[in-house]
């Protein structure tokens, strides 16, 4: 098939296809194509014959396609069509004006015209047009609008993307008969994809955050305001729930269950290693919003007789389970809160020095019941990446870290939200 | 976090229960007030039939839209653009455009006809009041001020009293409100055309859709939220017809032609006695405040959306220009209109009612097609006799404007 360079699908489309010796035969409805490539290929044609039949021109019957005619490479009568399979995928149908990411930008965009080129032997598609132009093609008012822009001294953008840099989304391409991994949005930072998350709709977001590892799927979640959360983490299978629960620190993993039905949270629970699932059990008993409710207990605790040596021994044994290790809590014999040390404190003084030489005694500590306005003036007056929640004894009870808190100390934006009515 | 399991539901279904309630109250705004009005003062109680129908009709439209909301989670436009292209979606969105300017203008003229029953000046009012909204939600601070506004309509609800208090002639009512009647005059026509097309407006499928989605609304949910668009529905159609009522055993009875909107309040004069146009003009200041603030914002969500515009009121101005170009520009149209010298509010608020009942078929015909959409629906596709019902109206309302378009012309034979 020759393809004359390039050409925008809105050209292709309702264009005349004839045979080789100029006999009418219909028009393009569709184009198909198969994902997998980075620049899926071009299979074949959908027309509409003037017999008013719907059907499949394979690209290998194709000899020209042009603005003005696609034409075949035999006669009429000697062409062999075929019918649309269920599995087959259409440009128009499932892409254009769609929903697509643009990994690029980490955004959601509208699909408002397709690229189509050659590309050595075959036919390929090669990017999204996401712009104004695009619409303006469509709508068949492209050259006049640019026209009377230009009178103006106006000019119009070119917004395409390759689509090297694009991922459709899933549940947009025909309900579950295509999957598509999403690679590429699997790649972005979490707090991107809780973006483009938040800004699609419910099926996609399924699709989505089903694709993401367990670990970025962790670090989206959290990102992400308590109802989608919720949404989410209930539409994956329980595996998957639990998988990426682990990957959560306790007070992430709290804040999502304390949403979710009280049933699916004990289901949970009690799937869980039993340490973790008691701690977490620990702070649901707690309002929300308190220093209790808030707070890790996954945090780094020392006796104060070690040496710095031997701190960065067990700071390499605990390292794994706590959500800060720049904090190192100082306790004494009766596991009371006695002094503070930094990691950068630890790390810079002589290895035989006692900690309890070097700690900050005069620790800045909160009450369990402090609550989410009192954390974050603590936090920000003293600039802590986190802070110990200690009880009436003077015993650690978890920390609160600054990621918490955050959203009181910016302003409330910060989680992504779509913000509509209603 | 200890909640019982029966609290617990009762929260969930108060959660759900809100986007058909709160999209009816919104419906009996400005435009809605003074078509009832007019309705009773000037036909009585001849086109209760019609509002029995229409209530009805709503409770099919909007079960259809929240299904579909709950279905696809996706809006209106999104489905309309990604169903049936770029060309329609345009020709859709211009509908709902025009309609949507003319609901915009009758709630600014609801809130200077308000206001002047208090003797504010129009040209005072509807400058602050624009401003007031636009910078609201503007702020993102409008969420606390809706509550204010949905409480000030429940004032609407003493039109129940008025029309028991009125002494209705509930026999001929009753007789009116099943047997209908119908007179070809232009007059008749079109008030039959404004009563549809303002308890069924093209902006409250879009509305009423994206709150669905918004609430992330499922399936399994989706009986609780049939339950509450039901109630919705019949409780703006309870509301309308004992504004009908009550006005046709006042106003029509007394033989008052409205012309104002101080005169539509006499209507609850029963009720509240000289107080009676203080009551009415608070009641219509939040109606019309609220879908003053309600539209313009939901009409640039809506075409954003079909176009793939950046939208939202968390975008800051240069992110998403063409959303707060549509917003403002749309306040300031609706402003602007009614700080016309001379311009008649009532005449204003019954033509916006028209326009939406001219334009509504347009509106149900995409939306008919798209919830019969087998990839889309599924299984929930509609019934037959939904089906019957929607073609039915589209072509009640269709052939009313064609025979009020055709009237004149052939009163001429």
């Amino acid at each position: 098939m020759v393809l004359f360079s390039e050409m925008f699908f809105s050209e292709l489309i309702r264009v005349p296809v004839i045979d080789k010796v100029e006999q009418p035969i219909g028009k393009v409805k569709d184009v198909i194509l198969v994902l997998g490539d980075q620049f899926p290929r071009i299979t074949g044609l959908l027309i509409k014959t003037h017999e008013n039949k719907i059907k499949v021109l394979t690209i290998g019957e194709i000899d020209l396609v042009g603005t003005q005619f696609v034409s075949t490479q035999s006669t009429k009568d000697r062409l062999v069509l075929s019918n649309l399979r269920d599995e087959d995928l259409l440009l128009r149908r499932d892409i254009l004006d769609k929903q697509i990411v643009d990994t690029d930008g980490a955004r959601v965009v509208r699909v408002n015209d397709l690229k189509l080129a050659k590309v050595g032997n075959d036919v390929r598609l090669i990017a999204a047009d996401v712009g104004f132009k695009g619409m303006l093609r469509r709508l068949g008012i492209e050259k006049l609008v640019i026209f009377i822009m230009r009178l103006f001294k106006i000019k119009v953008p070119e917004t395409l993307i390759g689509w090297n840099h694009v991922e459709p989304l899933a549940a947009e391409l025909a309900k579950g008969r295509i999957t598509i991994p999403h690679k590429r949005v699997n790649e972005l930072h979490p707090a991107d994809i809780a973006d483009i998350i938040s800004h699609v709709h419910t099926d996609e977001r399924r699709a989505i955050f089903a694709s993401l590892s367990d670990k970025t799927a962790a670090e989206s979640l959290h990102e992400l305001e308590p109802k989608i959360q919720a949404m989410l983490l209930l539409t994956v299978d329980t595996k998957k729930a639990l998988g990426i629960l682990n990957k959560m620190p306790v007070d992430e993993a709290a804040d999502v269950l304390g949403d979710i039905p009280e049933e699916k949270t004990e289901e949970l629970l009690r799937h869980m290693r039993p340490k973790k699932a008691e701690e977490i059990r620990e702070i649901l008993k707690h309002p929300e919003e308190t220093a209790i409710g808030l707070m890790t207990t996954e945090f780094i605790k020392i006796p104060k007789n070690l040496t710095s040596e031997e701190t960065i021994q067990k700071l390499r044994e605990m390292a794994p389970d706590a959500e800060t290790i720049y904090y190192l809590y100082v306790v004494d014999e009766k596991d009371k809160l006695v002094g503070v040390l930094s990691l950068r404190m630890l790390i810079v003084t002589a290895p035989n020095t006692k900690i309890s030489d070097i700690m900050v005694k005069k620790v800045i500590t909160v009450d369990p019941d402090a609550n989410q306005r009192q954390l974050a003036d603590v936090i920000s007056k003293y600039n802590l990446l986190a802070v110990p929640v200690v009880d009436n004894e003077g015993r650690v009870e978890g920390i609160v870290t600054v990621d918490d808190v955050i959203d009181f100390i910016l302003p409330p934006m910060s989680r992504r939200k779509r913000h509509m009515l209603g | 976090m200890k909640i019982s399991k029966r609290l617990r539901r009762f929260i969930l279904l108060l959660a759900i229960i809100g986007p058909g309630i709160i999209t009816a109250t919104a419906g009996n705004d400005a435009g809605g007030t003074a078509t009832y009005s007019i309705v009773g003062a000037h036909f009585g109680y001849n086109l209760l039939w019609l509002l029995m129908l229409t209530t009805f009709i709503l409770i099919i439209v909007q079960e259809m839209v929240a299904r579909m909301g709950a279905v696809t989670g996706k809006g209106l436009s999104d489905l309309i653009r990604e169903q049936f292209g770029i060309r329609w979606t345009f020709i859709a969105m211009s509908i709902l455009l025009v309609a949507n300017i003319a609901v915009t203008v009758s709630e600014f003229a609801g809130i200077a006809a308000s206001l002047e029953i208090f003797n504010v000046s129009k040209y005072i009012s509807v400058p602050i009041v624009a401003f007031l909204i636009w910078y609201l939600i503007v702020r993102g601070s409008f969420k606390n001020v809706e509550r204010i506004f949905l409480g000030v309509c429940l004032i609407y609800v003493s039109y129940l009293f008025a029309g028991f208090l009125a002494k209705p002639d509930w026999i001929t009512a009753f007789k009116h409100t099943v047997v209908p009647t119908i007179r070809f005059e232009p007059e008749y026509i079109r008030i039959m055309i404004a009563l549809v097309g303002t308890t069924v407006t093209p902006w409250m499928q879009f509305f009423l859709q994206s709150n669905i989605v918004e609430k992330g609304i499922s399936l399994k949910q989706y009986k609780y939220q049939r339950l509450d668009t039901i109630f919705g529905s019949i409780s703006a159609g309870v509301i309308a017809f004992f504004i009908i009522i009550a006005c046709a055993a006042t106003l029509h009875k007394a033989g008052i032609h409205i012309g104002s909107a101080e005169e539509a309040g006499l209507a609850l004069k029963p009720l509240a006695g000289n107080f009676a146009s203080y009551l009415f003009a608070l009641g219509l200041f939040g109606a019309s405040t609220l879908g003053a603030s309600i539209l313009p914002l939901s009409s640039s969500y809506a075409i954003c959306e079909a176009f793939g515009f950046e939208n939202g009121i968390s975008k800051k101005f240069r992110e998403a220009p063409i959303f707060y170009f549509l917003y403002t520009a749309l306040i300031l149209f609706g402003a602007g209109v009614i700080l016309l010298p001379k311009i008649s509010l009532i005449f204003v608020m019954l033509l916006a009612q028209e326009v939406n009942g001219i334009l509504l078929p347009f509106i149900l015909i995409f939306i008919v097609l798209l919830v019969n959409n087998k990839r889309l629906m599924g299984p929930y596709v509609n019934s037959r006799w939904y089906n019957f019902v929607v073609w039915a109206t589209t072509a009640l309302l269709i052939s009313l404007t064609l025979i009020l378009i055709t009237l004149p012309i052939l009163s001429k034979f």
